[in-house]
């Protein structure tokens, strides 16, 4: 972090770059690899049952029973609106630590295949550009130069919250809600 | 009449004047008058008698007592009471009317009274008649006397034809006779006109008009009159035509008297026709007397002996041909008493007999003449001249004394003869003349045809047998040159025939060589044959070899590929069972990835403590990769393997069927190879055959060039013989000259006959064909 001349903008994004660097764990959808900070990770775990939730947005896999605990699952492709696929034996389900209105939960998101752990350096790490007026990039924290590549770097809770968050949130508090009951 | 007539009147008028009864009285007194001077008989109406007066009485004989209350009929003769007539006649007597005329009545003992009488129907007041009187005065007497004349008028016409006319010649009667002359009964002439016995184109001329006008006229007319029977018949009469004239003179009848004369009028005509055919016949008739006096001679005989007047009077000096009417026959003969003895007797006659008068020759017939009664009356000598005849036979002796001594050229005199004979003579020479036409044209046709002209004939005109010699003696000279014109035909014929034969013979003898050299050609093909059907076995056999190699071959390769097969099976078996093992492996690779992951996400949480740990895990997943990878390579070869083992699957079984084609093919070969080698057999077989039949060709050709030439010999000898057949021929006049000329341009068109070529096919080039040279096949 050699800078002569800096000015506060430069400051404030290798601030951010540097809050950005660290270990992600990369996994695919299609040809594109996107990247997830290594701390929200709490378990990657292979396909396995599906309980079909009714009344959700298609987005919503279902539930999973994960060692006793309800997790509801995202099919990350159609979060993406990226065109739907069957399951292969390289699909994959992510658990991820998320925060909701202030509370913490655990989601699955279903990958087509995780790839490996990266220890992204801040050179490596830009900033997200701007796309124009109206879109918004705010679930993405940044790209990642690898090689020839651009690896997607997500913000996981924004993926999740941006879109219908609430309602898994409700169901996941209607579960825990029951769960007390029922304790 | 006149008195009845005045009595009627009298009656009429008698009640029409009561004053008038002097006058009745008057009338009374001459009533009594008339009754003493006439017979009057009264009747009532229906006849019934009711008064007569004594003259009455007296006239019939009866008293009055025998005949009142009796009819009128007892005086009647009872036929003509009984008759319709007599009833007629009181039905008009009591109707009123008057009759009066001559009756004839009968008096007591049927004695025939004539009465002059009236029957006067007297009438009443009412013109009604109611009773008749009769007065009658008795006219017997004079009935009776003019009977007498018409018996002899009867006498008359018994006799005679009678027929009577009206004045203007309407036929009133006839009698039997003239009847049956006519041959016409009485009611088909009564009331027809005299004209239908007369010639119909003579009625129509004014002499026949004039002819009843003149009798009308009170002409009497006599005479022979053609007239013609019912049957049409020529009937002739001598007749006259009277007129009957009455009191005042007048001709109120014409009564025609005839006789038949018909018969007599024929023998008139038949006389004259006698008469006319001596005076125009051409025979010579004279007659004479008993006295042997000449009475009648005949222009003909007459002509005659004027003609030789002079000769006969320098034997008989007083023959006058002018004068021989009167004279007596004696003076033509030297014994007048041998004549006169012969015409004495007419038993001896007719008698025919010659009269030499020097040298004058006369033929005379002599027949008796006969009178009405039969007597002998006379002769008819009938003439002959036989001078011409004489000379005629003169002349016709010569001509044929010449003919049999075979001089036909005599002919005989023609003008010595007359008119009878010179037509006869002149019959002669024309036969003769027709004899000696035809044999003289005969004979030089005959000449001519010695001379060998056969186009000679006979051209005449002529008839019947010589006619038939004409025609023979032409078919024969017709039969004779189309001989000789059908020989020379067929000389011409068997000259251009020999030079055809001769043409073909040359032609066969050069067809003889070219088919030589063919035959040799044909012995040259069949030895290439030979050796080539020797290679076609050799090569069948090497064929056969091959195809049992690939045979095997392919058997073998067959098993091979069984086996193959085998391997290729088991290959993919284990295959299938690696491809599990990987898979396996894959899985393990997969699992030992996410366990990496895992352990670096906790080694991350475990911060700086995880550090060692992280890369353990990272160590592992990389492993884990590498295994995977591995894994991968390993199932693509697998995959690789499998395929490659399939595709040899696949290959394998193509290679067998076309190994199985290959084993079907050879022994197709096989068999089409023994084929072969059966049919080089037979090939070699028949190649024998035609190379025997082709010597025998070889032999029949030599032949063949041996008969050609022998044939044009016998062709060039045949066209000498022809020629001089020709020649022969050619010294005939024939009708159809161009013969000669066709056959001359023939015999000439002869030419020398090519030897043919002494060659044949040599037998060391035949090929010999055994059966050992087919044996490899």
């Amino acid at each position: 972090m050699s800078v002569t001349t800096t000015t506060s903008q430069d400051l404030r994004d290798q601030k951010q770059n540097g809050e950005l660097a660290g270990k992600y764990l990369t996994f695919q959808l299609g040809e594109e690899e996107f990247g997830v900070e290594i701390l929200k990770v709490r378990e990657i775990i292979g396909l396995m049952d599906i309980t079909v939730v009714p009344r959700t947005p298609r987005s919503i896999r279902g539930v999973i029973n994960l060692r006793g605990k309800i997790i509801p699952v995202v099919d990350l492709r159609l979060k993406f609106m990226m065109p739907s696929i069957d399951d292969t034996e390289q699909s994959c389900i992510i658990v991820v630590d998320t925060t909701t209105e202030g509370r913490s939960t655990q989601m699955g998101i279903l990958v087509d295949t995780v790839s490996e752990v990266l220890d992204i350096p801040v050179d490596q790490i830009e900033p997200t550009p701007a796309f124009g007026n109206g879109v918004n990039t705010k679930f993405i924290r940044g790209m990642a130069r690898i090689e020839e590549n651009v690896k997607i770097l997500l913000s996981i809770e924004e993926v999740l919250n941006h879109i219908d968050l609430t309602a898994v949130e409700a169901e996941q508090s209607e579960q825990d809600t029951n769960d007390a009951a029922a304790a | 009449m006149t008195d009845t007539n005045t009595q009627r009147n009298e009656t009429s008028t008698a009640k029409t004047d009561a004053k008038a009864k002097q006058q009745l009285i008057d009338y009374t007194g001459q009533v009594e008058a008339i009754r003493r001077s006439q017979a009057v008989i009264e009747f009532e109406l229906d006849g019934t008698i009711t008064f007569a007066n004594e003259n009455f009485l007296q006239t019939v004989g009866y008293r009055l007592d025998e005949i009142v209350g009796k009819h009128h009929r007892m005086f009647a003769d009872p036929e003509y009471a009984a008759s319709a007539e007599y009833q007629q006649f009181w039905d008009r007597l009591a109707r009123g009317e008057f009759f009066s005329g001559e009756f004839r009545r009968l008096g007591k003992g049927g004695k025939e009274i004539w009465i002059q009488a009236s029957y006067n129907p007297i009438l009443d007041e009412s013109n009604k008649p109611f009773k008749v009187v009769k007065y009658a005065s008795d006219i017997t007497e004079q009935k009776l006397a003019s009977a007498d004349s018409a018996g002899q008028i009867n006498a008359i016409g018994k006799s005679q034809a009678v027929i009577e006319f009206t004045p203007d010649g309407t036929i009133l009667n006839a009698n039997d006779n003239f009847l049956g002359a006519v041959g016409y009964t009485l009611a088909e002439i009564q009331g027809q006109h005299h004209r239908i016995f007369c010639d119909p184109a003579y009625t129509k001329t004014p002499e026949y008009s004039q002819f009843w006008a003149k009798l009308a006229g009170g002409e009497y007319e006599a005479g022979e009159f053609k007239r013609f029977g019912k049957d049409g018949s020529e009937i002739w009469i001598q007749a006259s035509y009277n007129p009957i004239m009455d009191m005042s003179g007048k001709v109120f009848k014409v009564v025609k008297y005839a006789s038949d004369i018909t018969a007599q009028k024929q023998a008139e005509a038949e006389s004259r026709i006698l008469s006319d055919m001596l005076k125009g016949a051409g025979a010579m008739f004279m007659a004479c007397d008993k006295d042997l006096v000449i009475t009648y001679c005949n222009p003909a005989v007459m002509d005659m002996l004027r003609q030789y007047e002079p000769a006969i009077k320098k034997l008989l000096p007083k023959f006058d041909s002018n004068k021989l009417i009167g004279t007596c026959i004696d003076d033509f003969h030297k014994n007048p008493a041998h004549q006169r003895k012969i015409l004495a007797d007419d038993s001896m006659l007719p008698i025919s007999s010659e009269l030499k008068l020097g040298p004058l020759t006369f033929g005379v017939r002599a027949a008796a003449i006969y009178d009405a009664d039969g007597n002998y009356n006379g002769a008819s000598v009938e003439w002959t001249d036989f001078n011409d005849r004489e000379k005629y036979r003169e002349q016709v002796s010569k001509v044929i004394a010449a003919s049999e001594a075979g001089d036909l050229s005599v002919r005989g005199d023609l003008e010595v003869l007359n008119d009878v004979y010179r037509p006869m003579m002149e019959g002669i020479n024309e036969i003769v003349e027709a004899v000696v036409k035809p044999i003289t044209e005969a004979s030089d046709v005959l000449e001519r045809m010695a001379e060998a002209d056969l186009t000679a004939r006979m051209t005449g005109e002529y008839q019947g047998d010589f006619n038939n010699i004409k025609e023979n003696l032409n078919r024969a000279g017709d039969a004779l040159e189309q001989a000789l014109l059908g020989v020379a035909d067929s000389a011409g014929q068997v000259g251009s025939a020999s030079s055809q034969i001769s043409e073909g013979a040359q032609k066969l003898a050069e067809g003889a060589s070219t088919q030589a050299s063919s035959i040799e050609e044909i012995s040259a093909s069949l030895q290439e044959m030979q050796a080539m059907t020797g290679q076609n076995a050799d090569n069948a056999g090497q064929a056969n070899t091959l195809s049992g190699e690939a045979l095997s071959s392919a058997d073998k390769g067959n098993s091979a590929m069984e086996r193959m097969e085998g391997a290729i099976d088991k290959i993919k078996s284990s295959s299938d069972q690696t491809a599990k093992i990987v898979k396996t492996i894959d899985e393990i690779a997969f699992q030992t990835n996410l366990l990496a992951l895992n352990a670096a996400v906790e080694a991350a949480r475990a911060g700086d403590a995880g550090k060692g740990f992280a890369v353990v895990a990272e160590e592992v997943r990389s492993l884990a990769k590498r295994s995977a990878e591995a894994a991968k390579t390993t199932a693509e070869l697998i995959d690789d393997a499998v395929k490659n083992a399939e595709g040899g699957v696949t290959i394998t079984q193509d290679v067998r069927e076309i190994l199985t084609d290959i084993v079907d093919g050879s022994r197709k070969v096989n068999d089409l190879i023994a084929e072969i080698a059966s049919a080089s057999k037979e090939q070699a077989e028949g190649i024998k055959q035609i190379t025997e039949g082709v010597t025998a060709m070889d032999k029949v050709t030599q032949e063949n060039s041996a008969n050609s030439e022998e044939s044009a010999a016998a062709a060039s000898q045949l066209n000498e013989q022809a020629q001089s057949l020709n020649q022969m021929i050619g010294k005939f006049t024939l009708g159809q000259g161009e013969q000669q000329a066709a056959f001359t341009s023939n015999g000439t068109t002869k030419k020398p006959v090519t030897t043919p070529r002494k060659t044949s096919a040599k037998p060391q080039n035949v090929i010999p064909l055994d059966d050992d040279d087919l044996a490899q096949f």
